[in-house]
This record gives structure tokens, sequence and C-alpha cells, in this order.
């Protein structure tokens, strides 16, 4: 993964976010772990933010790399119904490489990043996109803790 | 390459340190995993030294045929204070490629003294040997 912007952006974007409020920030991952997917299916996994910080969401990776291409993806939040994305996407329209081989790559940023409240409930579907099946892998949303303090 | 600008670093220190002169020194905290077992879980120790605090910028893997982890999960923890560092253990190449750093989206400031603990899982299918990882930045010795 790369950062697509100075990690101090990060702090300036949460103070315009959050304003008035002492912050405490931490790099952290939330992963999303996906079953084989069928010929033309679709899978789904689960996850719940952490109830006491939000989550500041900056970048995305999928595992395996070699095979990033086939899956597409959709991140919808349980609680609100809203889709982060505008449609199952292919995964590398969400997280493209700056360099790519078959043994991995620099997957770059969210062109903004994206305040994920504290105790969302996330839902990522991962499609395959090739109509004859797809490995099981992992999605993984990378960004920073938001704690917040009086 | 890490894409953490060292003016921006400084000016991010300074919010711990204040003007307190500092000593920084370009270091990885390595860890290695040798040959691990399929499905057997590997756990491994860096020690951060104990006069220096250490920030944390980016991770990187090999293995003896630089091929990917992608058949093993990863778990950080910090020893002190029992924090880990994914929701979850990543799948190894969603933290970091083989021979390519792989950037964290924000520094971490570790404390001197502590340990990092490392968790390698690997799944039924693994087969990598001479795996290791590092987790790239720099030490930190402040002066009053």
């Amino acid at each position: 993964m790369q950062n697509s912007f100075d990690f101090l952006e990060i702090d300036r974007v949460l103070a315009l976010l959050k304003p008035g409020r002492r912050l405490r920030i931490k790099p952290y991952s939330y992963p999303f772990n996906f079953a084989t997917i069928g010929a033309g299916l679709t899978v789904q996994a689960t996850r719940v933010i952490d109830a006491n910080c939000d989550f500041l969401w900056c970048a995305t990776t999928i595992a395996p790399q070699n095979l990033a291409h086939i899956y597409g993806v959709q991140i919808q939040d349980s609680g609100t119904g809203e889709f982060y994305l505008p449609s199952s996407i292919p995964f590398l329209f969400l997280g493209g490489w700056l360099s790519f081989s078959d043994s991995g790559g620099n997957s770059i940023g969210l062109g903004f990043p994206r305040l994920i409240p504290a105790n969302s409930n996330l839902l990522a579907s991962v499609t395959d996109l090739t109509g004859a099946g797809a490995a099981d892998g992992q999605l993984a949303l990378h960004g920073v803790r938001v704690y917040e303090y009086d | 390459m890490i894409f953490f600008p060292p003016a921006s670093l400084l000016s991010w220190l300074a919010q711990s340190y204040g003007d307190a002169p500092l000593l920084l020194t370009p270091w990885v905290l390595l860890f290695d995993f040798g040959d691990p077992t399929a499905s057997v879980p590997v756990v491994r120790t860096s020690q951060i030294l104990a006069n220096a605090d250490f920030v944390g910028l980016a991770f990187s893997s090999q293995a003896a045929s630089l091929e990917s982890l992608d058949n093993s999960t990863i778990q950080l923890m910090d020893a002190a204070t029992g924090e880990q560092f994914f929701n979850d253990p990543l799948k190894t190449t969603n933290l970091c490629a083989p021979g390519s750093n792989t950037s964290t989206c924000y520094p971490r400031l570790i404390e001197g003294n502590t340990a990092i603990v490392a968790t390698l899982t690997p799944n039924a299918a693994f087969t990598q040997t001479d795996v290791m990882v590092g987790y790239q930045g720099f030490l930190i010795r402040g002066f009053n």
C-alpha cells in the first residue's frame, strides 16, 4: 500500500471534521475475509468498526494480489443502508497499483479519505468477475483510528 | 518507497517531544519466522531499545523465493499495552509485499523498552521458507 497524500493531511482533515476536539490517531486496518466465490456469484463478509473510536478509511488492498483484477467490490453501511461505491466495481478501480507484479505491488490510496463512525456495521460484497469462479481471500481497509477527547 | 516527508515527521514529533533536540536513527524491527510449518502459528518478538522510542512507518517481507506470502496471516501487538495493530489478522500480502516497502497510513509512535509481538499463521497450503517481515521506521532519542 502506498499513501497518496502526506500523513499530516490526515491531521488537517480530522481537525476540520472534528473542530475543537483533542484527537489521538493511530494506524489501523479492518480485514474482510471472504470465501471461495462460485462462478459469477457474490460472497459477503461483515466487519464492525470498534465502538470506542471512528475510523478514517484511506486505502484498500486485496489478497491474493495477483488475482486483484478478477474481484468486484461493493461496501455498504448496514446501519444506514448507504453504499460506499456506485456499484460493484472492479477492485483495481478502488485500490489500483502504482507498480504490480504477480508477487505484489503498492496499492494507491483513496482520492479522499472517508470517515466511518464508531460501531458502524460494514458489509463487503465481493463478486467473481470472470464467470469461472474465484479463490477465497481478504479485502482490507487501511486507515487510522480516531480517538476523541474533550 | 515510503511516503513520509522528513519535515512532516519532525513537525509531528514536536507534538510529543516539544523543542527537545532529537537524534533520529533509521531502524528496522525484524521478525525472522524461519521456515514455518503449514497450519502452525509462529510467534516472534522484537525488542525496542530501552533508551529510544520507535516510530514505525512501513512493512516489507521476504521469503526464499521472493514470492508473496498469500497463504498466511499476520497480527502484531504491543506487548506492553496488549494493543493489536489490526482489527483481525491481515493476510500478509495485505500488510506488505516482498521487496517493496509498504507504507502505513500514519506513523505509529511506540515507547522504548517495549516489545512488539508478531504472530504469523500459515494456512494449510503454505510452503514458503526463510520468511522474514520487517517493520521500518526510526529510533528517537530526545535530549533535554
